[in-house]
């Protein structure tokens, strides 16, 4: 049995930690690129939304190295991402790829089912063993989260481009290689201690810009065509509103390892939105309003085209853009987006951004 | 005497004869807002972002032609209306993206009716909206009853495989109609006769019998649906391949005929599992119909006269 599973962003190194440390075989599918993108378009259907595409994309490279049973997250509904799991078995099969697939959601039926299905993919580990490996993972996922948000401090402020992102690179891999927690522990503090070294011009105007939108978009730079690097380019420090091990906690472990998740969105999004709307768009509204209270400058939602829940947020956003006062950009993405449309959007966003300061600092004067 | 507007699009299709007998008899005057025509789209389009699907866009021009004329404007959120079960994220957000987006609304009266986990709450979203026009309680059940039975004399109409009267849908079925073929779609677009550009009239017109999902009973839906591996959690989606699976095994079904609207989420993944069930189903041909507030008639009268054609080319 060689497993596989969809690219998100960094989500590769969690996922492949916690299945080697039950001594599982896995193929990591190999980093999302054009081919990857062209395979996927190909055999999905037209009109479902980008994820999907890439996620079949990698599935196929993966099958070519070997792979034969996938796992990936599912749901219950109402975002699309509910379905992703069946349809794409569908479509594999109509291509004549037979996969095994292992997703996991909240059982439909018993939980029985769900520990079944589990107990095929881990063989003769024991449980013992399986809540060791997730902690692991978790613990991977954190520390990939802690340099990452370093990381997006640093970009602005670095005095010869591109080094940041070339610590950044080695960081991943050495968090990616670690074995056990000991190796790991020491793989972050010397890939931050390394970091901490950066040649920095700490006078440099920074601006402050959210990322918000849909998770997918969010975390996979492939997707949103390495949106966070341009910007730190442009001399802005992003934070988005979705970080993969809050993600993990959350969504997939169900809060059982931390409990800081309190989800003080829902309160922020009140006024605007009041319900739940599938995907992330309750969290969008929500983090707009909480990134502008904070004193963001400005905010960049992204989004797959068509996406649901982040259409009914974009509608709303317009009403908290007037309310707090805070420039808002939206972009969705699809296979046809290009790097240089999107790079001409941003420069003039950040452009409006900095004479909105300038304006303001000369008034205040 | 109160004035409660109904928008003529989305979840009026399926619910206006209890939406109106309810308000009717709690003494309130209901407007429903034109059929969909073109100044209406356009007003919907300009009011909600361009992302948006057509139907969403036309629901906000129906509100839009309210606007001015009520007191209220009824604009129910409708999560889930069976157990485990969603509408579309863009109705769960409706009454939020109406607020954020219309200036000078009158008062919306917009229940959030979520049935997912249970469904004992329904009688208290009854009373929050009959509250507003009778402080009996007795009279707003009484209310109740009586426009759930208008629903369910509509639903028998769809059960004996007509198309209500209600609808204004000039479709007249005769003996000679010789092909029979399933139109799948939500409701709001294939009988909104604007949106679906006069489809079943159209059918109608070249002899096609035409059945929808409205025409099953829901026991069959369900029976036919579970048979599917993993659960359809949109209420919509899981009508459409109920009926798909039972009309697929139906010897007289001569076709299918899909028409969504672009961008339509459920509809995406909808019309991939119809796709992929259909291709191991022998003889059932399926074509699907895309529209957007750019379609024009001339292409869907085309792509409909050679599916006619293909079809009779079979049958003979």
């Amino acid at each position: 049995m060689k497993l596989t599973f969809p690219h998100m962003g960094n989500m590769y190194i969690p996922v492949k930690g916690l299945l080697e440390y039950l001594d599982l075989e896995v193929v990591v599918p190999p980093f999302s690129t054009k081919k990857t993108l062209e395979l996927g378009v190909k055999y999905s259907p037209e009109f479902a939304c980008l994820p999907l595409k890439i996620n079949l994309g990698n599935f196929i490279e993966a099958r070519e190295l070997g792979a034969d049973t996938i796992i990936m997250a599912g749901g219950v509904g109402p975002c699309r991402f509910g379905l992703y799991a069946q349809v794409e078995k569908e479509i594999l099969q109509d291509l004549g790829y037979d996969f095994e697939t292992l997703v996991l959601e909240p059982p439909d039926k018993h939980f029985g089912q769900f520990i079944a299905r589990v107990k095929r993919i881990i063989g003769s580990n024991s449980w013992w063993k399986v809540m060791e490996a997730i902690k692991f993972a978790y613990r991977k996922s954190y520390a990939v989260d802690m340099v990452e948000r370093k990381v997006q401090k640093l970009r602005p402020l670095e005095k010869k481009p591109g080094t940041v992102d070339m610590i950044y690179k080695h960081a991943l891999n050495s968090i990616d290689n670690a074995q056990s927690f000991s190796t790991l522990e020491e793989a972050t503090s010397l890939s931050l201690l390394k970091l901490d070294q950066v040649p920095i011009e700490s006078d440099r105007e920074v601006i402050k810009i959210g990322l918000i939108g849909e998770i997918y978009t969010l975390l996979e730079p492939f997707v949103n065509l390495d949106i966070e690097k341009e910007l730190g380019k442009l001399g802005v420090e992003v934070t988005r509103s979705l970080y993969l091990s809050e993600w993990i906690s959350s969504h997939l472990l169900k809060n059982l390892i931390t409990d800081e998740n309190i989800k003080p969105f829902r309160d922020l999004a009140k006024p605007y939105l009041n319900y739940f709307v599938g995907g992330h768009g309750w969290e969008t509204v929500g983090y707009a309003v909480g990134f502008s209270q904070e004193g963001y400058h400005g905010l960049i939602q992204l989004a797959p085209l068509t996406c649901m829940p982040e259409i009914v947020a974009h509608n709303i956003l317009g009403k908290v853009k007037e309310d707090c006062q805070i420039p808002i950009l939206t972009i969705y993405l699809d296979e046809h987006s290009g790097k240089a449309g999107l790079i001409t959007r941003i420069e003039a966003f950040v452009d409006l951004i900095r004479r909105q300061l300038e304006t303001q600092r000369r008034l205040a004067r | 005497m109160i004035r409660v507007g109904i928008p003529r699009s989305l979840a009026y299709f399926k619910y206006f004869p209890l939406w109106q007998t309810f308000f009717e008899s709690l003494g309130a005057k209901v407007v429903f807002s034109l059929p969909t025509n073109p100044l209406i789209v356009e007003q919907g389009i300009k009011s909600v972002v361009d992302e948006a699907c057509l139907p969403v866009k036309v629901y906000f021009g129906h509100v839009q032609y309210l606007k001015d004329k009520v007191d209220y404007i009824f604009v129910p959120r409708l999560v889930s209306v069976e157990r485990k079960e969603f509408t579309c994220p863009k109705f769960l957000g409706i009454p939020d993206m109406l607020k954020a987006s219309i200036p000078d609304l009158p008062n919306l009266i917009a229940p959030t009716i979520d049935l997912t986990k249970q469904d004992k709450y329904l009688w208290k979203k009854v009373w929050e909206v009959g509250r507003l026009f009778s402080s009996n309680p007795l009279k707003v059940s009484l209310a109740w009853q009586k426009g759930l039975s208008e629903l369910s004399t509509y639903k028998q109409t769809w059960l004996e495989e007509e198309i209500p009267a209600q609808l204004n849908i000039y479709y007249k079925p005769t003996y000679s109609q010789s092909l029979k073929v399933v139109l799948l779609g939500h409701e709001y677009i294939i009988y909104d006769q604007y949106l679906s550009m006069y489809l079943i009239e159209k059918m109608a017109k070249l002899n096609i019998k035409v059945v929808t999902t409205e025409m099953l009973s829901p026991w069959i839906i369900n029976k036919e649906a579970k048979s599917y591996p993993k659960r359809i959690f949109w209420e919509f989606s899981k009508n459409t391949l109920g009926s798909v699976f039972y009309y697929s095994k139906q010897e007289e079904i001569a076709g299918f005929i899909l028409m969504s609207s672009f961008g339509c989420g459920p509809d995406s993944m909808t019309a991939s599992i119809i796709q992929h069930y259909l291709k191991g189903v022998k003889d059932k041909p399926l074509l699907n119909l895309t529209i957007d507030e750019h379609t024009g008639e001339a292409g869907i009268n085309t792509r409909l006269e050679a599916f006619y054609d293909l079809l009779m080319r079979r049958v003979g």
